[in-house]
């Protein structure tokens, strides 16, 4: 019934509030004992989830969320303290509503799977409360008796199918009102109605009525009421309108499946789902109401809602009369016109219209209305007045909220409220930086215009006006590339958030203690890198607990603390960010990860004598190779270092390990700042341009031929006293057949050596030429391409060409490997690279 | 209507546009049980109300 966009919208705003909520819950439990700890946020987080959750038509989790509020708010009222089992248990219900949250992304609400864990967990969280969920002790034989005879075989064998199903009891109820109830406004029948997961339901009178003849013994104000019902689930906790109340009688049997189909009845009766949902959504909005916080932001969320409903649902009314109710609302900063339209929807009445012209058959006895529902009334039935003007009174309703363009995306003016912060859509900014890209790509053309300009048209003038607007363009085009760029800056704390919570939950775990310490939370990096970093970062940090860190026993026997401690730190390094996790454990033992390379197969023994240790921590990135021999539930499931550097790679970063036996590893990631712009140095090889990230570059030399050694089949110079293994460009990119243009330039220069450094070695790359290095905005390969991974990107050049950008660290790879067993250069021959010019 | 059904003795309710019902107006006809001209033509209040309504009866 809701909009998938809606639910969409809501998950991420849940997501938040989860994540606060677990930093709440981490800051509580780190107080110290005898303080009191400041739950207000975590308060807070919980009572706004339990509210949007309700409204996602989430009910199990509603209740799960609610029975962690009230535990929390018992803590806040001082009534009790937060213990470790019960910081656990509100992790847990954390969980579930994460669970939930991800359902909800999809656009889905979140069904019946939750609800016997959510019934658990609610029962546990309420057992800690004090407040025993009442077991059910009536009898089975008992109760029996009266559901039973109420329902026909048939019906009861479709129950006792569908249990069997859904592998969850059916709960069998019999709900009687108090007998006062309609005086506390209290209708029995929506409240047996609105119970979540009910799924049937008879009314019988409690006492047998009056006689038919004898006027005046019938009293229409006492409630002779009483309902039977069936719902999946335990109706306690979630019992419509709050806790029943202590005159009204609530009994309730898990039913079995013997139970189930053991006499007969005669009674039929169809679904009331949609009903049942429809109330439960309005119900929910009323308690969304009920939120002092964020007022109109609320109000227009509920108000998008409530249009739904009266439009899905076929409602009498006119969806302007909400609008009207919630500006009216949000001018009077009280919830009651909204409450009224509400109160109106659940009764059947239809939402501002004379309700005299379409009496509902429930009307007729206004004489015991609730009295603190009456004035909620009056804004109903002045609306009418409101039916003939124009639409447009409504267009500030939702504008005055800045939550609003969040929580309703729909509305028709979106929030642009008076927050300072703008919420964009990321693709907004993405097409942004596309449009910068591709002005920089245009304006690059403008200096071989000039050229022509004065080559082909002989006007020196020209040239220097061209050259001259070339300039200033250049200069707003970088200024707005700067922009665009901070624009998608965020702080690496984005994705720091999640790991306090992940590290405590794996340390229980594993019985080993941890203690997470965060640097640098606040260093900026593009928006993608940050995003394209948390998974490897999981993956480093659940290693590093697992694989790194040891059980308290064996540290204190090592002379260490008991309790181990990762750091995390992110720091700028040039134009760099370099994240570091490091550990205290164990360290790595390079033995182990020789032997287990080797049983693996995946080197020889000669190959081991001739490597470096550097080269054997290397190892720990094959594919395959995970150092724990047991399987655990946290990492080694395969997926090891490899994916992770992997992982790291696509996000344009640099993974290296250093690590000291016996005390400790650190892992560090060294990423790009942003990926929007790469300076890149052009060479040239076999009569093709090819771009070499300048990061990876440390010089450039010219190295005459006899300066060239070959130690064991492999050329090498000496650089400064060091050894510089050398590579031949066109060698490795399989253009050995490509005859070297003169250029007579450089006749006897000797060779042109590039010296780059990529995962941790220097060596030298021999092409035919250098050109200028660029500002150039590289994209990922894309299609077939991207299954070589020699090149890791294209650049458009300023004339047009399409420049291949090299991957060094694969290429250093490549060097290593056979020829045969190399991926095959794409054929440039074949117009490769000129050809994609001209399509681009 | 509880005064509207004992005034007369053969009133009739049309419950045809019925979506739902409040309790007190439930207790009322199931206590006066009153000719029912017209069954509720949503189902599913259908369901419910017509055995309460005519299961009082019995």
């Amino acid at each position: 019934m809701l909009d998938s966009d809606l639910l969409h919208s809501s998950s991420l705003e849940i997501q938040e509030l989860l994540e606060s909520a677990s930093n709440a819950l981490l800051a509580v439990e780190d107080t110290t004992a005898g303080e009191q700890p400041d739950v207000d946020e975590l308060f807070r987080a919980l009572h706004t989830m339990k509210g949007l959750l309700g409204w996602c038509e989430a009910p199990a989790l509603v209740q799960a969320t609610h029975a962690a509020e009230d535990l929390v708010d018992a803590c806040r009222a001082g009534e009790l303290v937060l213990t470790t089992p019960m910081i656990d248990l509100i992790f847990e219900t954390l969980d579930e509503v994460s669970r939930g949250a991800e359902v909800l992304l999809t656009g889905a609400a979140p069904g019946e799977e939750f609800t016997p864990r959510c019934a658990d967990l609610t029962k546990r969280l309420r057992a800690q409360l004090g407040e025993e969920v009442p077991e059910v002790a009536a009898a089975a034989a008992e109760v029996t008796v009266w559901w039973f005879e109420l329902l026909d075989e048939e019906r009861r064998e479709a129950f006792a199918d569908e249990q069997e199903e859904r592998g969850e009891p059916l709960w069998a109820g019999r709900y009687v009102p108090a007998a006062e109830c309609f005086f506390s406004g209290e209708d029995p029948v929506a409240t047996v109605r609105a119970v979540p997961g009910l799924c049937w339901f008879a009314v019988s009178p409690r006492s047998p009525w009056p006689d038919q003849e004898e006027v005046g013994a019938f009293d229409p104000y006492t409630c002779n009421l009483q309902f039977h019902f069936l719902t999946w689930g335990d109706p306690r906790d979630a019992w419509p309108g709050g806790p029943v109340s202590a005159e009204a009688t609530l009994e309730l049997h898990a039913l079995t499946r013997d139970e189930l189909l053991c006499t007969s009845g005669a009674w039929t009766e169809e679904t009331v789902d949609r009903d049942v949902h429809m109330r439960r959504l309005l119900e929910a909005q009323l308690v969304v109401l009920s939120h002092a916080e964020s007022w109109p932001g609320r109000v227009a969320s509920v108000a998008v809602t409530l249009k739904r409903i009266l439009h899905n649902a076929d409602l009498p009314g006119r969806p302007e009369a909400i609008d009207e109710a919630a500006t009216d609302a949000i001018e009077a900063g009280d919830g009651a016109p909204m409450v009224a339209v509400i109160r109106a929807m659940l009764n059947g009445r239809p939402v501002g219209l004379d309700e005299a012209s379409d009496v509902a058959p429930d009307e007729a006895p206004h004489a015991p209305p609730p009295t603190e529902e009456a004035p909620s009334v009056i804004p109903i039935t002045a609306a009418p007045s409101a039916a003939s003007e124009p639409p447009q009174k409504l267009a500030p309703v939702p504008s005055a909220s800045p939550r609003g363009s969040k929580a309703a995306p729909r509305s028709p003016s979106g929030g642009n409220g008076h927050s300072p912060v703008l919420k964009v859509e990321q693709a907004r900014i993405d097409q942004l930086m596309d449009i910068v890209g591709e002005l920089v790509v245009a304006k690059n053309s403008l200096p071989y215009l000039a050229e022509r300009a004065e080559g082909e048209f002989q006007s020196r003038k020209m040239a220097r006006e061209i050259k001259a607007q070339h300039a200033i363009i250049n200069r707003i085009a970088e200024d707005l590339q700067n922009a665009v760029m901070r624009v998608r800056m965020v702080p690496m704390s984005n994705a720091f958030g999640r790991f306090p919570r992940m590290v405590r939950d794996i340390a229980h775990r594993l019985g080993k203690q941890a203690r997470l310490v965060m640097q640098g939370e606040d260093t900026e990096a593009d928006k993608n890198i940050v995003e394209g970093i948390t998974d490897p970062l999981v993956h480093l940090i659940r290693n590093s607990l697992d694989h790194g860190l040891e059980t308290p026993e064996v540290r204190l026997a090592a002379g260490k603390p008991a309790e181990g401690r990762i750091l995390l730190k992110a720091t700028h390094i040039d134009d760099q960010v370099v994240l570091e996790i490091s550990d205290d454990g164990a360290g790595i033992d390079l033995e182990v990860v020789a032997r287990k390379a080797l049983a693996k197969e995946m080197i020889t023994e000669a190959e081991l004598q001739s490597m470096s240790e550097a080269q054997v921590m290397r190892l720990l990135f094959a594919p395959g190779f995970s150092t724990n021999s047991e399987v655990s539930e946290l990492s080694g499931r395969g997926v090891g270092m490899d994916v992770v550097n992997t992982m790291v790679m696509r996000a344009s970063g640099e993974l290296e390990v250093d690590s000291v036996k016996g005390e400790g590893t650190t892992i560090r990631i060294t990423l790009p700042l942003s990926m929007a712009v790469t300076q890149v140095l052009l060479i040239e090889t076999a009569n093709e341009t090819f771009g070499v990230p300048l990061s990876v570059v440390r010089e450039t030399v010219r190295v005459p031929p006899d300066e060239i050694h070959v130690i064991k089949h492999q050329e090498a110079m000496i650089l400064r006293d060091r050894l510089l293994p050398l590579y031949r460009l066109r060698k490795v990119l399989g253009m050995e057949e490509c005859a070297v243009e003169d250029d007579g330039a450089h006749p006897n220069a000797g060779e042109a050596v590039l010296v780059v450094e990529a995962g941790g070695q220097t060596f030298g790359l021999i092409v035919d030429r250098f050109h200028a290095g660029l500002d150039l905005i590289v994209k990922p390969m894309q299609g077939v391409m991207s299954s070589y991974p020699l090149y890791s990107g294209t650049a458009l050049l300023g004339d047009g060409r399409v420049l291949l950008v090299l991957n060094i660290k694969e290429l250093l790879h490549a060097c290593h490997v056979p020829q045969d067993r190399r991926h095959p250069a794409p054929s440039r021959r074949a117009g490769g690279g000129r050809g994609l010019a001209s399509v681009a | 209507m509880l005064q509207w059904l004992e005034e007369g003795g053969r009133r009739k309710i049309n419950l045809k546009e019925c979506e739902r019902v409040h309790g007190a107006v439930l207790q009322v006809l199931m206590a006066k049980r009153p000719t029912i001209s017209v069954e509720p033509s949503d189902e599913e209040v259908r369901a419910w109300l017509m055995p309460a309504i005519q299961g009082a009866a019995g």
